[in-house]
């Protein structure tokens, strides 16, 4: 019989992952406001939330490794565990990556920018979804959501050349932008990257729901 | 699922009674050649049942019916003209207690040799070396042949089992529940030569541990209630099975 203890650690486990995963959303929902608005304030509230997702990462790591040595968990049980260790180094990454857009934004604001691309925003506003799509299958499991994830991973990386390309054309025009450019530059591969590990995280929920490979990439 | 290649021994449909009671329904597996293939299910779901129907030591129950082919190497083991003693000397078994015979070591292993008819002294001496080694028990015990076997350990008792087992030239070995009555260091050594007996010899274990069953064997059979529920290999059962059942089984939900 599954032990009551089981049950408990288990779904303990998956209740702090969940939180973990709605962190990182709300990270991300902030950077990409932060950005569209070039708030200084927003983005330094998510640079601070960046320490709970370490400490969380290592905690959620911690007692996955503990359920296993107790409990030897098996078949959808084994799945579960080794997909959230698998899913949490990926949120974890993206975590990293919000800070990386938050302390870019706030280099910006310093600098006086007042706005962003329309071609970054989306690439936001796509990362955000991308990770939602992750956090809210975690929840409900219905992995039917995930038949659109590789056509916005694509969308990204076609947003991303454009973004790339533009940032060019501006800095040949006039070079005064380049420091400027090369952030929105750097952003764009942020939520280019962040996009990659929300693919790479569904193709794991994946695994763990129905026990079979996908890729989304 | 491949797997028509190269069977020992292929149970097709077979069904058994005790008496009135059926404990066997429409049961089919292959037994692939230098593999161990596992059964796992809850108590009196006919695991040893079905382990005993292989060799025929059902026959020794009264009220034991079979049904349904039962081939060995294409020949039915159930079949008329089938010859009980050679049956058990090609498909030996190991039960969950050891029972070495009250004697000494050495008498434990020659005593089947002897019965299937070599007298020869040297030729004994080599099949009583041979087969403790394979067992991996040699080196414990070539000091104290001529002692009694009661005086080993649990766990060497039943590598000394095995010997006498290997000692007869078996080509198929049947474990039923062979280390549950063994600490976990005797359970990793039967375990560990299990591993190796495979190379020369084909092996079906009956174990309760899931862990055990996942970590040896290369095919699965998950049974319940006198059914094979599920047979597949075993990284397929214990990863990713196709019957919610054996999912809810083997995770510990039921049983
Ligand atoms: N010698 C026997 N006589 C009558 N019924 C038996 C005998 N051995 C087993 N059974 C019955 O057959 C069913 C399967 O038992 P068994 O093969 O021992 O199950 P398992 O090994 O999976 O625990 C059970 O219902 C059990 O009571
Ligand atoms: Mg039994």
């Amino acid at each position: 019989m599954r032990m009551k203890r089981f049950i408990e650690d288990l779904n303990n486990l998956v209740g702090t992952t969940n939180g973990f995963g709605n962190l990182v959303l709300s990270m991300a929902e902030r950077s990409v406001y932060a950005m569209n608005n070039l708030d200084a304030e927003v983005a330094k509230s998510v640079m601070d939330d960046y320490a709970q997702v370490d400490y969380l990462d290592g905690l959620i790591e911690e007692e996955a490794l503990r359920i296993l040595m107790l409990f030897q968990p098996m078949v959808s049980d084994m799945r579960m565990v080794a997909v959230i260790l698998k899913t949490i180094t990926y949120m974890e990454r993206i975590g990293k990556y919000c800070y990386n857009v938050a302390k870019a934004v706030i280099y910006l604001s310093d600098a006086g920018v007042k706005r962003s691309y329309k071609n970054i925003s989306a690439m936001g506003e796509l990362a955000v979804d991308m990770i939602r799509m992750v956090t809210e299958t975690m929840k409900d499991r219905d992995i039917t959501r995930f038949e659109e994830i590789s056509a916005k991973d694509q969308k990204m990386d076609e947003l991303r050349d454009l973004v790339l390309n533009k940032s060019v054309e501006y800095m040949s025009r006039d070079p005064c932008c380049v420091d400027v450019c090369t952030y929105f530059i750097s952003i764009s591969k942020f939520f280019e990257r962040i996009g990659d590990h929300a693919c790479k995280s569904a193709e794991k929920i994946t695994y763990m729901v129905n026990g079979k490979r996908v890729n989304y990439n | 699922m491949v797997m028509i290649m190269d069977n020992v021994i292929d149970i097709q449909n077979v069904n058994l009674w005790y008496g009135d009671h059926q404990a066997l329904f429409d049961v089919s597996m292959p037994v692939q050649k230098n593999k161990v293939t596992a059964l796992i299910g809850p108590s009196g779901c006919g695991k040893s049942t079905l382990i005993r129907s292989i060799n025929r030591m059902n026959d020794l129950i009264d009220g034991c019916r079979v049904e349904g082919r039962m081939m060995f190497h294409g020949e039915d083991i159930y079949g008329p003209g089938t010859d009980v003693i050679k049956v058990r000397k090609k498909i030996g078994m190991i039960f969950q207690k050891p029972n070495p015979f009250p004697m000494s070591v050495r008498d434990n292993i020659t005593y089947g040799p002897k019965i299937h008819g070599i007298t020869d002294k040297d030729k004994l001496e080599e099949i009583l070396e041979k087969s403790l080694r394979e067992a991996a028990l040699w080196e414990e015990v070539k000091d104290r042949l001529d002692k009694s076997a009661m005086s080993l350990s649990g766990g060497q008792q039943q590598r000394l089992c095995i010997a006498r087992t290997l000692a007869v030239s078996p080509e198929v070995i049947l474990m039923d529940e062979p280390t549950s009555a063994l600490d976990p260091i005797a359970t990793s050594k039967i375990e560990d030569l299990i591993t190796e007996l495979v190379k020369e010899y084909t092996v079906v274990i009956v174990t309760h541990n899931m862990q055990q069953a996942a970590r040896i064997s290369d095919y699965t059979g998950f049974m319940y209630i006198g059914e094979m529920v599920e047979f597949d290999k075993t990284d397929k059962i214990f990863q990713n099975p196709s019957k919610e059942m054996t999912d809810r089984y083997i995770s510990g939900r039921f049983g």
